[in-house]
């Protein structure tokens, strides 16, 4: 198991205990899974190359419509919400949250985990 | 059906410049064309190169699937070389590859330069390491140059 796998992992289960979130993955932005805490059922190479699809759409949108820099993309319906946002250059978050979840507070637990991999694959690549 | 080999040639030229416009226009090239090279390899392996083993050694497997897709007739890759490790290779692909053409003609119209055959490369190494590779064209011209590598991503 290599190190920042493990340490991705770590924060990936972190994320998952935080209450209204289910699940969460990291994910590389071309769609291959990292790791990820989803349920059984889920398959999640497809949850990734999904989140890495409304992520880059997303993100052309924003240009287009020259709405500066994307921040994030949430998907609701009836049973919960995905949210996903960027994690550095090579990774997103993605989550998965019961539909009546404080987003506020879902968010920020996010961000910081964003951060928490943003910096572990920045210690990967100079160390 | 083309009538020449120039055909077929102008024919993979149009769909291909087409398919990288696509993949840009949707967001996320490295995913539109990695899902291509994904679901193409998977049908190509098995009806077109069944007999084709991959070793365990990144750069020997590059080097045995590049010679199957050359005998198997889909592209001329005796100009394709590849140096390196278990973990790392380094390619480099000459004027042969069929690719060559749609790739200058993006080239000279200042668009990113997306190795189809590098995509290729690094699922077949997926598929049949079972282990993540990234990789970056660390030069276009002649030869391309390419590094792959194990991902540090990957669990493994």
């Amino acid at each position: 198991m290599t190190d920042v796998w493990a340490r991705l992992e770590e924060t990936i289960d972190e994320l998952s205990h935080v209450t209204d979130i289910k699940s969460a993955a990291v994910v590389r932005r071309d769609g291959l899974v990292v790791t990820h805490t989803l349920p059984e059922g889920v398959d999640p190479k497809i949850v990734a190359a999904m989140t890495a699809a409304i992520v880059g759409t997303s993100e052309m949108a924003t240009v287009q419509l020259a709405q500066g820099r994307f921040v994030r993309a949430i998907v609701e319906s009836d049973h919960g919400k995905l949210l996903s946002l960027g994690a550095g250059d090579e990774a997103l978050l993605v989550a998965l949250v019961y539909d009546d979840a404080n987003l506020g507070l879902v968010l920020m637990a996010m961000e910081r985990a964003a951060k928490q991999v943003e910096q572990i694959l920045q210690d990967g690549s100079t160390g | 059906m083309p009538a020449t080999e120039e055909g077929s040639k102008r024919l993979l030229d149009f769909f291909v410049y087409g398919m990288l416009r696509a993949a840009e226009s949707l967001g996320n090239p490295p995913l539109f064309l990695r899902t291509v090279a994904e679901e193409g390899l998977r049908k190509f392996l098995l009806v077109n190169l069944p007999t084709f083993q991959a070793s365990d050694d990144a750069t020997e497997a590059c080097d045995a699937f590049t010679k199957a897709a050359d005998r198997s007739g889909l592209f001329d890759g005796s100009d394709t070389v590849f140096r390196g490790d278990a973990n790392t290779v380094h390619a480099e692909i000459g004027d042969r590859c069929p690719y060559r053409r749609v790739c200058t003609v993006r080239h000279d119209e200042g668009r990113p330069v997306h190795c189809i055959r590098t995509y290729a490369i690094a699922e077949m190494l997926r598929i049949r390491l079972d282990a993540d590779f990234d990789w970056k064209l660390t030069r276009f011209g002649r030869p391309c140059q390419i590094t792959i590598q194990r991902s540090r991503l990957g669990r493994t």
